[in-house]
């Protein structure tokens, strides 16, 4: 499904990623987790394409999409929820979900219906401006104007940042469930190990713009991840 | 005190009659006024809210608009006299296309290249100011022309026998009313609308939930220059045409803007109608130059103390 191979990506002269390699298949979960500063959020913008690959690639369904601005990645089944959420404040709660409508507009209705009846919170909502919402509810509201895009690979930057504990539960249940509803493959990127061993499939450590790390579902190896996450 | 004085000094030769007429006539001679402020303010502000470029070129636009209609009346007076009734419609959206193409020219040509240079863009777009108003001595002339307006808005309409407001004043109004309804129902109802609001709001989220900014920069800039293609058409019914006929709009154009609160289409519409009415009102007393001087001082005062312009765009980010 997505597939990256020795990517690259700078800004200006310093180089942030060097050469990252994974793949990610179809209803899978892979999960990279690593401190601050050590390039998640770099590495999860370049898939998006926010940030360009200085080389390397990126493919989806063997297409490259490397290439490609960010609108077309996500014409082509890319969709993204950033870190701090970034929704249109100024925007209803009802029009941010049909931001992400742009190329699946057609099925507006059904989409919307779909929406509010995942997160029925942003129905009771739908007509305040985004920037009342309380974060868990803005984070919610993210993934909804993600998937409403109908996406074949949804990409979550730190989505339990700035969340309460209680949420983050509820969080990784739903993820689990978009992953089976839509047979999603995502790619998610976090500091809070017990949230990403209820979720991953697979799992990879970063470190300063490298994986240093790999487990497969069954066999996490908690303390040493731990470890590697301490600062 | 003393300012006070003086403007009660002003009114004391006439009669609270003749006062309240005065006022009636000179609010009607400042709508016209206020039409063309909004109608250009309008394009100068979603331009402005869209992608930060100042579109010094605007006031260009507007000329491009009026002689687009100068240029139709002639043809119809010629050819076509029997729809001379008519052609003002024909022509204010032919005014529009002009604009709106031309606009989308420049935009794809000079502006697209210079975003994030706000001081690049205001150079370029002043050069291309000047291109096109030699491009219009070159191909018009420098003498003034004049669009042949239909009989049914050269009249005037007296309610009663102290007042009489002019037709095409009216009419202009009624032009603008409804130019600012579209845009508005564009902006908050339709999905160019949407996407306009979420990239002035994140440009970089826009483009990650699928939305090519670029072509909404285009269009948007396109329909800002169509706007003042409109005020063009709507200007013909008040003055003349010359080459530089925009530029002298540009500034007052600007300081609406300014002063409405840059971006914000209410805030546009209120500072139109209040520097439009509050300069015709009191040229009536004083002289143009003074009234225009009270007026400047008026918002130099009201913009030290509101920076931000009357309307505000406060949002929690």
């Amino acid at each position: 499904m997505l597939s990256v191979k020795n990517l690259y990506v700078a800004y200006g002269q310093s180089e942030i990623i060097h050469g990252i390699s994974f793949e990610a298949k179809q209803g899978e979960i892979v999960a990279i987790m690593g401190r601050n500063g050590m390039g998640k959020t770099t590495l999860m913008k370049s898939l998006i394409g926010i940030n360009r690959a200085r080389s390397g690639h990126i493919e989806l369904n063997n297409e490259d999409i490397t290439e490609l601005p960010t609108y077309m990645r996500v014409k082509n089944g890319v969709a993204y929820v950033p870190q701090g959420r970034q929704i249109f404040s100024s925007l209803t709660v009802e029009e941010n979900i049909l931001t992400g409508m742009e190329y699946t507009l057609d099925k507006k209705e059904e989409l919307l219906t779909n929406a509010y009846n995942m997160f029925p919170v942003l129905f009771d909502m739908s007509t305040r401006k985004g920037g009342n919402l309380s974060g868990g509810q803005q984070q919610q509201l993210a993934i909804a104007r993600a998937l409403v895009a109908e996406p074949k690979v949804l990409i979550l930057d730190e989505p339990t940042e700035g969340i309460q504990p209680s949420i983050i539960k509820d969080m990784a249940r739903m993820l689990n469930q978009i992953k089976v509803m839509h047979n999603l493959t995502i790619v998610v990127s976090e500091q809070v190990l017990n949230f990403t061993v209820n979720i991953a499939d697979r799992l990879y450590v970063m470190e300063s713009g490298n994986f240093i790390h790999e487990d497969v579902r069954g066999s996490i190896d908690e303390k040493k991840i731990t470890s590697y996450l301490s600062v | 005190m003393s300012g006070t004085l003086f403007f009660l000094d002003i009114f004391k030769d006439y009669s609270s009659d003749e006062l309240s007429s005065i006022f009636v006539m000179q609010g009607f001679s400042g709508i016209s006024l206020f039409s063309v402020f909004l109608l250009m303010a309008l394009g100068l502000a979603i331009i402005f809210g869209q992608m930060k470029v100042i579109n010094m070129a605007h006031g260009e636009f507007l000329t491009a608009g009026a002689y687009t209609t100068v240029l139709l009346s002639d043809l119809v007076t010629k050819y076509i006299p029997a729809a001379l009734p008519y052609y003002f419609f024909i022509a204010i959206m032919m005014a529009f296309f002009v604009a709106f193409i031309l606009g989308y020219i420049v935009e794809k040509l000079i502006v697209s290249y210079l975003y994030e240079r706000p001081l690049d863009t205001l150079l370029a777009t002043w050069g291309v100011s000047m291109v096109m108003q030699q491009s219009f001595r070159l191909i018009f002339g420098a003498r003034e022309d004049s669009a042949t307006m239909p009989e049914w808005l050269m009249g005037s309409w007296s309610p009663t026998e102290s007042i009489s407001i002019p037709i095409n004043g009216l009419f202009l109004l009624l032009m603008s009313i409804l130019m600012t309804t579209i845009v508005l129902l564009l902006m908050y109802r339709s999905r160019w609308g949407l996407r306009v609001r979420a990239t002035v709001q994140n440009r970089e989220m826009s483009t990650a939930v699928g939305i090519n900014s670029k072509k909404v920069d285009r269009w948007t800039f396109a329909l800002g220059c169509g706007l003042a293609g409109i005020a063009g058409a709507a200007f013909t019914t008040i003055g003349s045409v010359s080459p530089s006929a925009g530029s002298l709009y540009i500034v007052d154009t600007f300081i609406v803007v300014v002063f409405g609160g840059a971006g914000s289409i209410i805030g546009t519409i209120l500072s139109a109608f209040g520097i439009a009415q509050a300069q015709s009102i009191l040229e009536f007393f004083l002289t143009g130059v003074l009234a225009k001087v009270f007026v400047l001082l008026a918002i130099v005062g009201i913009l030290m103390i509101r920076p931000q312009g009357i309307v505000a765009n406060k949002v929690r980010q």
